[in-house]
């Protein structure tokens, strides 16, 4: 192969995918198993493996689980925290909301012990007039007191200090002078918003993150550069851009959902390419089903992540997730109904056809009784077996409910499409968007095999399966751009403002977005500053985001037709701006993806076999084909019902959809109108 | 019978349509109140009137709008059937169980052919309906407390009764946001109706009865068994509840609650005539109340709520008494009286029930909820907070710290920093109590104390419990909870204690404080661990003084403690404690 352009790894929690775009736009991939001590060992020996040289690449995109999962399990750093006085117990406080119903409940546990919280006496008003100076003794006071007590880095969070940040930055200031061998981490660099516990919970996250993973990117950064890398190392953000390794080891928050964010902007990037501008996009891995929507060629963003138990104040691709993977065992549940997850078999001891101890039956046994996934995974790589996942499904589901096994498999299939299609409604219909305008695009293992599924539940009729769908994260990274999101507090009704000064409450975040893709080494040329703006009608809380217009006088319109698209009426009131939105972009040239070799639209040469699928929705259909997708070609023609495999999927084309292969080799399946 | 595959997608998909109308609607909803605190539900019925799902920001209203949307159905269908696109409204306290401003709504979903599907139903506080004040604990007949609306369209054929909605407005000190949640909960409905209508069309009416006998029946089979081993007997537990004023007085809240065989009854007999004052409990509360402690108790939240679980439930509440008040008594506070029967259930039950034994919790539904008239463009706004709680320890953990009243567990805290954008208020802290959770071998919860300056005129409603004698007793040798539960206005000059209040000025510069009490302790203080306490007195839970003298625990300058001299105090306190202990034990067990 001619020299790599770029570079992409996806760590996930059982694999690590790489993937590699060279000079003539050929995409190689490669698989190796996760190590879970030493991740960038891991990361060396599958370029290793493939016999990549890191030498040439310019770019190398990197997504991580590492931060997500230190923050599921609690390993991070000790923290210390200030805030202002009489706040001392906001974080263990919280919302104080628990599930209705219960008797009693489990707060999730906490990132920092109350014995390493410290106040300091001052105050500013939400107008940002200062009530109270700041004083420097009692900063020094406190973080020295924090320092004694072991506390590595010290998260600071003022009341309204998202107005004016002034007494914040004193007090990184003084420690920094005085102790400057403690880190600090301020509420108003990684958020400008209002609402006190979730900036404190975001800042201490951070805080708490922080250390370990500014040392696993320099780690990660000197082991390419041992063997011989020397271009751009880029961290992927929950947001769905990228940023240089620098600016990640201060912004770890922004990497927890890396890997997923990945996917989905890289599906927007090649759904605008391809012309399917707007996409649900399902992404189905070992545990969970994470789906996300496409408007316009841009992802639907959240600006409050809910993550590990905690609410914090970063954007990030608004994914809905529920617990429904591969390995979500099935079972009887307490109304005599058939169950499928959340409970899952993960990777150890994982589905029962694996044969790795597991002896509940799982979606992916399921899969295989049906006759969707073949008897050998990976290419052959691993041997499956049929009679293991027969007898956990005899047991668990087939005979307490007094049905064949066949049934039983065909029934646990139906009923997590069931689960995976009520979420797609919920974040549809549930938001005031028809799902029928929308073209799905499938990925990870397990996407490709209910995507015609779901996509005839709810009515879409265009399905497609990107390029190497198992390791699709990693392929979608290389398609991000440099992004940075900044976001101000600033309330006001339109009827107070007129556009100048609407157009001046822009301007420190424009001056901040410009500052930052400089330090992100971004020509001017490649710079785009898109801004919106946080509304609402006078009286609600909840805001719209809606992209600034060009004739500012439009915006009380275009607010008020965003608002009855997504709730389906407007309100006779005055509309309110809450909040200034800027989001830095620094366009990365693309690598573009080399085409397959065109061939005459007959599939007969791929077609590799016959094999029974079980299907609730067309019983007795006979024997389908099989194909293998590595021998298709360009223009080839598949009517359903069939199957695709390749070596990390398997394509289940439902009856009523016909495939074709695109020029880029990505299946479209479309479903004949009826 | 149907097959169980579709019946499990029908079950989850009316789950769906709940959980997604709950968040329709918070999205639209024009009162911190709903948005922020989630004060509101919505229930997914059945063609035959049962609960089948439901989404709850507030677990008190489970049950109650059973009732409520039952009798709306049945006394506007009298006049004209419904048809799609209908969305009917009641605020009459002794229809819905609810105070007005709480209104109770309900849609009716029609298949395509035209057959009815089920309805949609929705409880929220909608904001202010022209009562005494905005939140008239003060009140002291039902024509005290807001504009009563019978059942009556709020849309009809899916048209807004702008009549109607010119009526709320002419009534309302805040008729922007309340005929704003109005349009936003018949949008949200609607929503919700066609969704339920669809699920009906595509698996049939009798798919759809069967999904749901199974799961009606599935939650009675397993309520019942847990209720089958209670041993079978009449639990009792009693309460003060203290009256508002002019009201000085305390009166005697009893239930019984009577357990034979798989069945159960409570009987609130024994319990105070219904009271001038606005604590009166409408019959439908009543028994909302009873069914979320026999939740709380049985299925939890492992199970969707529905009508089935509570069919083993009877209610005897004799009427012209606090728990089944006629007209025209006031209502307004219902909840506070309420959520005291729902605890006292628990209180009476969980000694007898495996797996379900807690200490007393403290604290009760306590918060103000003030109104501030004169906010920009002459607009008034509401401001109010509630006092997180602490909870009674068990048998293998610490109480819960800091948790909302469980009758109102679903809501949050409203930010600070959001509230004063508005302008009215400075948070001026939030903090939990130390030593307000009872000593044991397993704490009680801490309660939460907060203070909010007052920056505009306001008056104010408070809703606090001050006596009462579940304050937070120990289990099993562990000790009462401490901290109070209250509200107090401080001038600058003088604290006044408000209790249970309405209509109270604020001064411009007061603070209003809230206050939480924390929940009872588990076992044997001088069980726990060292280390424990220890670590309690450096996270401030628990003082250095109650160290010693409640766990007999001796620490060291550095916070550690001392092994042998805390060995040695807690050998002593055995021996003291042992003879009288000895003498009393069948006192303490009454």
């Amino acid at each position: 192969m001619s020299s790599a352009v770029s570079i992409s790894t996806d760590i996930g929690g059982t694999f690590t995918d790489v993937i590699v775009v060279d000079g003539d736009g050929a995409v190689l991939v490669a698989k190796s198993p996760t190590v879970p001590d030493d991740p960038i060992q891991g990361v060396i020996t599958a370029l290793d493996g493939a016999g990549i040289s890191v030498t040439d690449a310019d770019r190398f995109f990197h997504g991580t689980t590492i931060g997500i999962n230190a923050l599921l399990e609690r390993k991070g750093a000790t923290v210390g925290f200030i805030t202002t006085s009489g706040f001392r117990d906001l974080l263990e406080i919280g919302d104080a909301s628990w599930p209705p119903y219960r008797l009693t409940w489990s707060k999730p546990s906490r990132l920092v012990a109350p014995r390493l919280i410290r106040e300091v006496d001052e105050r500013i008003l939400s107008d940002g007039s200062i009530e109270k100076p700041l004083d420097p003794v009692e900063v020094l006071a406190a973080a020295g007191e924090l320092r004694d007590l072991g506390a590595e880095v010290i998260a600071v969070c003022l009341y309204n200090a998202y107005v004016d940040p002034i007494h914040e930055r004193r007090a990184d200031e003084l420690i920094a002078t005085a102790m400057p061998e403690l880190s600090v981490v301020l509420s108003h660099e990684l958020s400008r918003r209002y609402r006190e516990t979730e900036r404190a919970t975001t800042t201490v996250a951070e805080a708490y993150l922080r250390p370990r993973m500014g040392r696993y990117f320099d780690d990660l950064a000197g082991g390419l550069e041992r063997a011989g890398f020397d271009g751009r190392l880029l961290i992927t953000t929950s947001d769905g851009g990228v940023m240089g390794r620098e600016l990640a080891a201060r912004r770890a928050l922004r990497t927890l959902v890396s890997g997923c964010a990945g996917g989905v902007s890289g599906a927007a990037v090649i759904g605008a390419e391809n012309g399917w501008r707007n996409l649900i996009t399902i992404d189905v891995g070992g545990t969970s089903f994470d789906a996300a929507v496409i408007r316009d060629a841009e992802p639907a963003l959240l600006q409050t992540a809910e993550l590990a138990g905690l609410r914090l104040l970063v954007p990030m691709i608004d994914l809905a997730t529920i617990g429904a993977g591969g390995g979500s065992i099935a079972g009887v549940d307490s109304a005599g109904g058939l169950s499928v997850g959340p409970r899952s078999a993960g990777a150890v001891p994982g589905p029962a056809c694996y044969g790795r101890g597991g002896e509940l039956p799982t979606f992916t046994d399921a899969a295989l009784l049906t006759g969707r996934l073949p008897t050998e995974l990976l290419g052959g790589g691993m041997q499956i077996g049929t009679t293991l996942a027969e007898a956990a499904l005899r047991r668990e589901v087939a005979e307490p409910l007094g049905m064949s096994v066949g049934d039983a498999a065909a029934g646990v299939i139906a009923v997590i499409e069931a689960r995976m299609a009520h979420t797609l409604e919920e974040l549809t219909i549930g938001r005031g968007l028809d799902p029928r305008d929308f073209t799905m695009l499938a990925y990870g293992g397990g996407g490709p095999l209910v995507a015609t599924g779901l996509a005839a539940e709810l009515g879409i009729s265009r399905v497609v399966v990107p390029r190497h769908p198992g390791a699709f994260s990693a392929l979608g990274m290389q398609m991000l751009d440099i992004v940075h999101d900044f976001a101000q507090t600033r309330l006001h009704s339109l009827a107070d403002v007129d556009e100048a000064e609407i157009g001046a409450g822009f301007d420190e975040l424009c001056a901040q977005a410009v500052e930052v893709l400089r330090d992100e080494r971004v020509p001017d040329a490649d710079v785009a500053v898109l801004r919106s703006l946080e509304m609402r009608y006078g009286g609600q809380e909840h805001t719209l985001v809606v992209a600034v217009p060009s004739d500012l006088s439009r915006l009380a319109e275009a607010f008020g037709e965003q608002h009855h698209a997504a709730f389906g009426f407007t309100l006779d009131v005055d509309v309110e701006i809450v909040g200034y939105r800027v989001r830095a972009i620094g366009r990365l040239a693309r690598p573009t993806l080399g085409e397959l070799s065109r061939g005459d639209g007959d599939p007969r040469a791929a077609l590799i076999g016959h094999r029974t699928v079980l299907d609730r929705a067309l019983p007795d259909a006979g024997p389908w084909p099989v194909y293998d997708r590595l021998l298709l070609k360009a223009g080839d023609r598949i009517p359903g019902p069939a199957i695709v495999q390749e070596p990390t999927a398997t394509t289940v084309v439902s009856h009523g959809f016909n495939v074709e292969v695109t020029p880029q080799g990505h299946l479209e399946l479309t479903q004949e109108t009826v | 019978m149907t097959d169980p595959i579709d019946a499990a997608v029908i079950r989850s998909g009316l789950a769906s349509v709940a959980r997604e109308m709950f968040v329709a609607f918070q999205r639209t909803a024009m009162l911190a109140h709903l948005y922020e605190a989630k004060d509101y539900s919505i229930s997914v019925f059945d063609d035959r009137l049962n609960l089948v799902a439901d989404a709850p920001g507030v677990p008190e209203f489970v049950g109650s709008l059973t009732v409520a949307i039952t009798e709306m159905v049945k006394q506007v269908s009298a006049g004209r059937p419904l048809v799609a696109g209908d969305v009917l409204v009641a605020s009459d306290p002794f229809l819905t169980g609810g105070h007005p401003a709480d209104a109770a709504l309900v849609a009716p979903a029609f298949t395509a052919s035209g057959k009815l599907a089920g309805y949609c139903g929705m409880r929220a506080h909608m904001g202010d309906l022209g009562a005494l004040n905005n939140y008239p604990a003060d009140a002291r007949s039902v024509y005290d407390e807001g504009l009563i609306l019978p059942p009556t369209h709020l849309a009809a054929a899916g048209v807004v009764n702008e009549q109607l909605m010119d009526v709320v407005a002419a009534n309302s000190r805040l008729p922007r946001e309340t005929v704003g949640n109005f349009r936003s909960a018949v949008a949200t409905l609607s929503r919700g109706t066609i969704k339920v209508a669809g699920l009906v069309e595509r698996y049939g009416l009798t798919a759809y009865h069967d999904a749901l006998d199974q799961l009606m029946d599935a939650s009675e089979d397993r309520a019942r068994e847990i209720i089958a081993a209670v041993p079978d007997g009449d639990y009792v537990a009693e309460q003060e509840l203290e009256l508002a004023p002019p009201e000085s007085s305390t009166v005697l809240l009893r239930c019984t609650v009577r357990v034979r065989g798989n069945d159960l009854t409570v009987d609130t007999t024994g319990s105070a005539d219904q009271q001038p004052g606005a604590l009166n409990v409408p019959l439908p509360q009543t028994l909302a109340a009873c069914r979320l402690a026999l939740k709380r108790l049985t299925t939890q939240d492992d199970v969707v709520a529905n009508s089935g679980e509570f069919r083993m439930l009877e209610v005897v509440a004799p009427e012209g008494s606090i728990f089944n008040a006629r007209r025209p008594a006031a209502t307004y506070v219902m909840a506070t009286t309420a959520s005291l029967l729902s605890e006292m259930i628990v209180v009476a039950l969980s000694p007898v029930l495996a797996g379900s034994q807690i200490a007393r919790t403290g604290g009760h539904t306590t918060g103000f909820m003030s109104y501030v008239s004169a906010g920009p463009r002459g607009r008034g706004a509401m401001i109010d907070d509630l006092a997180p709680i602490g909870y009674g320890a068990t048998p293998d953990a610490d109480g819960m710290d800091a948790a909302m009243h469980f009758c109102l567990s679903g809501m949050g805290l409203s930010s600070g920093e959001v509230l004063e954008t508005r302008g009215y208020v400075v948070k001026r802290s939030t903090s939990l109590v130390p030593d307000s959770g009872g000593a044991g071998r397993w704490r009680g919860g801490l309660g939460v104390t907060s203070v909010w300056e007052v920056r505009a005129p306001a008056t104010t409603t408070t809703q606090a419990q001050k006596v009462g004698r579940l304050g937070g007793d120990g289990l099993a040798g562990g000790g009462p909870a401490g901290g109070r539960n209250d509200v107090e206005i401080d001038d600058g000059r003088t604290r006044r204690s408000l209790g249970m209040s309405g209509g109270t000025a604020v001064a411009v510069g007061s603070t209003i404080v809230v206050h939480g009490a924390g929940g009872g302790g588990y076992g044997d203080p001088l069980d726990r661990e060292p280390e424990r306490v220890a670590g309690d007195v450096l996270d401030g839970f628990v003082s250095p003084q109650a160290a010693r003298d409640l766990y007999g625990v001796v620490l060291n300058d550095d916070g550690t403690f001392d092994a042998i001299a805390t060995g040695e105090l807690r050998a002593q306190r055995r021996e003291e404690t042992l003879a009288p202990a000895l003498a009393s034990g069948n006192e303490q067990l009454r």
